[in-house]
C-alpha cells in the first residue's frame, strides 16, 4: 500500500523574516522527491520542521491524512547536512543501536570494511557521510529526508548511492536536498524549487533559472 | 535502556567523578549533613553539563531523534541514571562512615 507524506501550512519566522510561508510538499512511498533553492531559502529548515527537530510557528505534517501530532515517532528519519553519528560512538555502536546489519553497507560499499570498525572522526568526510547516508535509508521509517546526501562524496560512491536510493524508493518516500542540482533532478520523481517562502513544482528545468536558481542549465 | 547508556556514557566520566567527590566531602566532614550540600553541588554541576551540552553539543540530538528521543527525554532520564548512581553512591558512603 502507498503512504503519503504531506507538508504544508508550514509557517517560519526569525526575527520577523519571513522564510517559510506558502509550502505543500507530498511525498509517497516509491517516489524520490527533489527539493532545491538558493542558499538561505529555507531547505533545511523545512526538513527539520518535518522531522520535529525545528519548531514552526504553525505547521501540518500528515502521513496517510493522520497528523504526526508528536516529534521523533519513528515514521520519518532525517540526515541532518552536519555529522549524524556523535563522535564518541564508533560506527558499529550507531548501527547496532539502528539494528541495522554492517553487512548491507559493505555490500553495496565493499570499502567501507575498515570503517566500520572506527569512530567516525577517525574516517574520512567521504567515507562518514556514505554510511550515514546508509544508515538512514536502511532505518525502519516510512520516509527518510536527506539534507546534502553527495556533499562530500567522490562522484564514483554518488554513483553508487543514487542507484542504492533508486532501489531503496521501493519501501520508503524519500525527499532529497542537494545543490549538486544535476543529482537531483535525475533522481527525483518529482522536483520543487523554494523560493521567496514558497514552494513551486517545477514542470521545465528552465524553471530554476527564472527562479534564480541557476544562471544557466 | 541501551540507546540511554550510550548518552549517559558521553558525560559519564564528568558526572561520576563529580558524584564520587561529593562522597569523598561526605567521607572527610564526617557529618551526614554534609550530604545535602552534596546534593546541590551534584545538582549545580548537571544543571552546568546539561547546559554545556544544550548550547555546544547539541550537533548529536539529531542522531538520537532518529531512535525516538527527543532532548528533553534524554536530559530527563540523563538526570534520573545520573541521581540514581548519585544515591547509590551517597548510601554506601553514609554506610562507610
Amino acid at each position: 500500500m502507498r503512504e503519503v507524506l504531506e507538508l504544508d501550512g508550514i509557517y517560519l519566522e526569525y526575527d520577523l523574516a519571513k522564510i517559510l510561508t506558502s509550502i505543500h510538499v507530498k511525498c509517497e512511498t516509491g517516489q524520490i522527491i527533489g527539493l532545491l533553492g538558493r542558499n538561505g531559502s529555507g531547505k533545511s529548515s523545512l526538513l527539520r520542521i518535518a522531522f520535529g527537530s525545528l519548531q514552526a510557528q504553525s505547521k501540518s505534517i500528515r502521513i496517510n491524512d493522520v497528523p504526526q501530532l508528536k516529534s521523533f515517532n519513528r515514521n520519518i528519519s532525517y540526515l541532518p547536512q552536519q555529522p549524524l553519528i556523535p563522535s564518541f560512538i564508533s560506527i558499529q555502536k550507531a548501527l547496532q543501536l539502528f539494528s541495522i546489519d554492517p553487512q548491507c553497507i559493505l555490500d553495496v560499499f565493499p570499502e567501507a570494511k575498515d570503517a566500520i570498525n572506527l569512530k567516525p572522526d577517525e574516517t574520512s568526510g567521504g567515507m562518514r557521510k556514505i554510511i550515514e547516508v546508509m544508515l538512514i535509508l536502511n532505518t525502519s521509517s516510512r520516509f527518510s529526508l536527506l539534507d546534502e546526501p553527495f556533499s562530500g562524496i567522490m562522484p564514483v560512491h554518488v554513483e553508487t548511492l543514487k542507484d542504492y536510493m533508486r532501489n531503496k524508493k521501493k519501501e520508503k518516500g524519500i525527499i532529497i536536498t542537494d545543490h549538486l542540482y544535476r543529482h537531483v533532478m535525475e533522481l527525483s520523481d518529482k522536483l520543487y524549487v523554494l523560493a521567496n517562502g514558497k514552494t513551486y513544482v517545477v514542470h521545465d528545468e528552465h524553471e530554476l533559472v527564472s527562479r534564480g536558481y541557476v544562471r544557466e542549465l | 535502556m541501551r540507546i540511554l547508556l550510550t548518552f549517559y556514557k558521553n558525560f559519564s566520566v564528568v558526572s561520576i567523578t563529580v558524584s564520587l567527590i561529593c562522597c569523598v566531602l561526605v567521607l572527610a566532614s564526617g557529618s551526614p549533613y554534609f550530604t545535602v550540600m552534596a546534593f546541590w553541588m551534584k545538582f549545580f554541576s548537571n544543571a552546568g553539563l546539561l547546559g554545556y551540552v544544550h548550547l555546544f553539543r547539541d550537533d548529536q540530538f539529531a542522531f538520537f531523534a532518529n531512535l525516538g528521543y527527543s532532548q528533553k527525554q534524554l536530559y530527563l532520564q540523563f538526570l534520573a541514571i545520573d541521581f540514581l548512581i548519585w544515591i547509590v553512591l551517597n548510601g554506601i558512603t553514609l554506610m562507610l562512615r
